[in-house]
C-alpha cells in the first residue's frame, strides 16, 4: 500500500501539460466572498425611494388629498362668493329675507 | 433530527463572520467542482458566488440547519452546474460562433501565445471527453494542488484509490493526447 499520500512529480509529459494547464485555468484573483446582507439594503433603499409605482401613488393620494382640503375649505368659508369672516352658518338658521333679497338681485330681465 | 436555526438577520455579525470565514475556507473547492464540470473557469467562479449566495438565502430564510456547510456547497455547485446544461443561455449562446470570430483582438497575437492556446484548448476538449470523475480528480490534484489525503477525503473514497484512479486518468489523457498529436506545450 502506498503510504505516501504526496504526490510525486513524475516528470512526464502528461504531467507536465497538466500541471501547465490548469495553472492557467485558475483565476490570478479569487473574488471576495459575496455580501448579500448589502445587497438586500441596496435593493430595499433603491426600492423605496425610486420605484416609480410608489411615486405615482404618492402624487395621486396628494393630488386627492389636496383636491379635498380645497373642497372642505371652500364650503367652510365662502358663501355667496363671498368671504365668511367668522366662518360659522349662523347656528344652522336660515334668513328667509336674507335668501327672498338674494333671489330678487339675481333674477334676470 | 434537523434543527431550526435563526435566520440570518437575527445574528447579522456571527452570521456574516462565519458566512465570509466559509467563503475562505471553501470557495476554491466549490469553483474546482463547478469547473470540473464545465471546464469554464469564469462561468465555475459564477458558480460558486451563487453557490455562497444560496447558502445565505438558506440561512436568512431560517429553514434546517445545515450539519456540514462544505457538503451543502459542493452539491449546491453540482446541481447549479447540472442546471446550467439545461438553461437556454448556455444552448443558444448569445450570438452565432461564425460572428464571433469574425471579431478581431485588439494586438496580434504572437506566434508562441496562438500555438500555446491552442495546445490549451486541445488539452481542455481532451479532458471533457473523459469520465467526469475523472475530470474531479485532475481538477483537484492540478488546479489545487491537494494532496491524496485532502482528494480521498473531498470526494468520499481512500486515498490508494485516489492515487489508481489518478494513473488512469492520466493515462487515458496521455492515450487522446497522443493519438491528436499533442505532447508538448510550445
Amino acid at each position: 500500500m502506498n503510504t505516501n499520500h504526496n504526490f510525486p512529480s513524475t516528470g512526464d509529459e502528461v504531467d507536465r501539460l497538466l500541471s501547465s494547464f490548469y495553472r492557467s485555468e485558475v483565476p490570478t484573483k479569487w473574488p471576495a466572498a459575496p455580501k448579500p446582507w448589502a445587497e438586500k439594503a441596496h435593493t430595499q433603499t433603491i426600492a423605496s425611494a425610486s420605484n416609480p409605482a410608489s411615486r405615482s401613488r404618492w402624487a395621486l393620494a396628494a393630488s386627492v388629498a389636496i383636491l379635498v382640503g380645497g373642497c372642505w375649505y371652500l364650503s367652510t368659508n365662502m358663501t355667496n362668493g363671498k368671504h365668511r369672516p367668522d366662518g360659522n352658518f349662523d347656528g344652522g338658521s336660515a334668513d328667509t329675507k336674507n335668501v327672498k333679497d338674494l333671489g330678487k338681485k339675481t333674477k334676470t330681465p | 433530527m434537523k434543527s431550526k436555526v435563526p435566520a440570518a438577520d437575527e445574528h447579522p455579525v456571527g452570521r456574516k463572520a462565519e458566512f465570509e470565514a466559509l467563503h475562505a475556507r471553501h470557495s476554491r473547492e466549490v469553483w474546482a467542482m463547478a469547473y470540473a464540470r464545465w471546464m469554464d473557469a469564469d462561468l465555475a467562479l459564477d458558480i460558486a458566488q451563487e453557490a455562497f449566495m444560496r447558502l445565505w438565502k438558506h440561512w436568512e430564510a431560517g429553514e434546517e440547519e445545515i450539519q456540514n456547510p462544505r457538503a451543502w456547497l459542493l452539491r449546491v455547485a453540482r446541481n447549479l452546474a447540472e442546471d446550467y446544461a439545461k438553461s437556454s443561455f448556455r444552448k443558444n449562446g448569445t450570438m452565432a460562433p461564425q460572428l464571433m470570430n469574425g471579431v478581431k483582438s485588439r494586438e496580434p497575437m504572437p506566434v508562441e501565445v496562438m500555438e500555446r492556446a491552442e495546445a490549451f484548448e486541445k488539452i481542455r476538449s481532451t479532458l471533457e471527453e473523459l469520465p467526469q470523475g475523472d475530470r474531479d480528480l485532475l481538477t483537484l490534484r492540478y488546479a489545487l494542488e491537494y494532496d491524496a489525503v485532502k482528494i480521498a477525503e473531498m470526494l468520499g473514497i481512500n486515498a490508494t484509490a485516489v492515487h489508481m484512479r489518478l494513473t488512469r486518468a492520466r493515462q487515458r489523457l496521455a492515450d487522446k493526447l497522443t493519438a491528436q498529436g499533442t505532447t508538448t506545450i510550445p
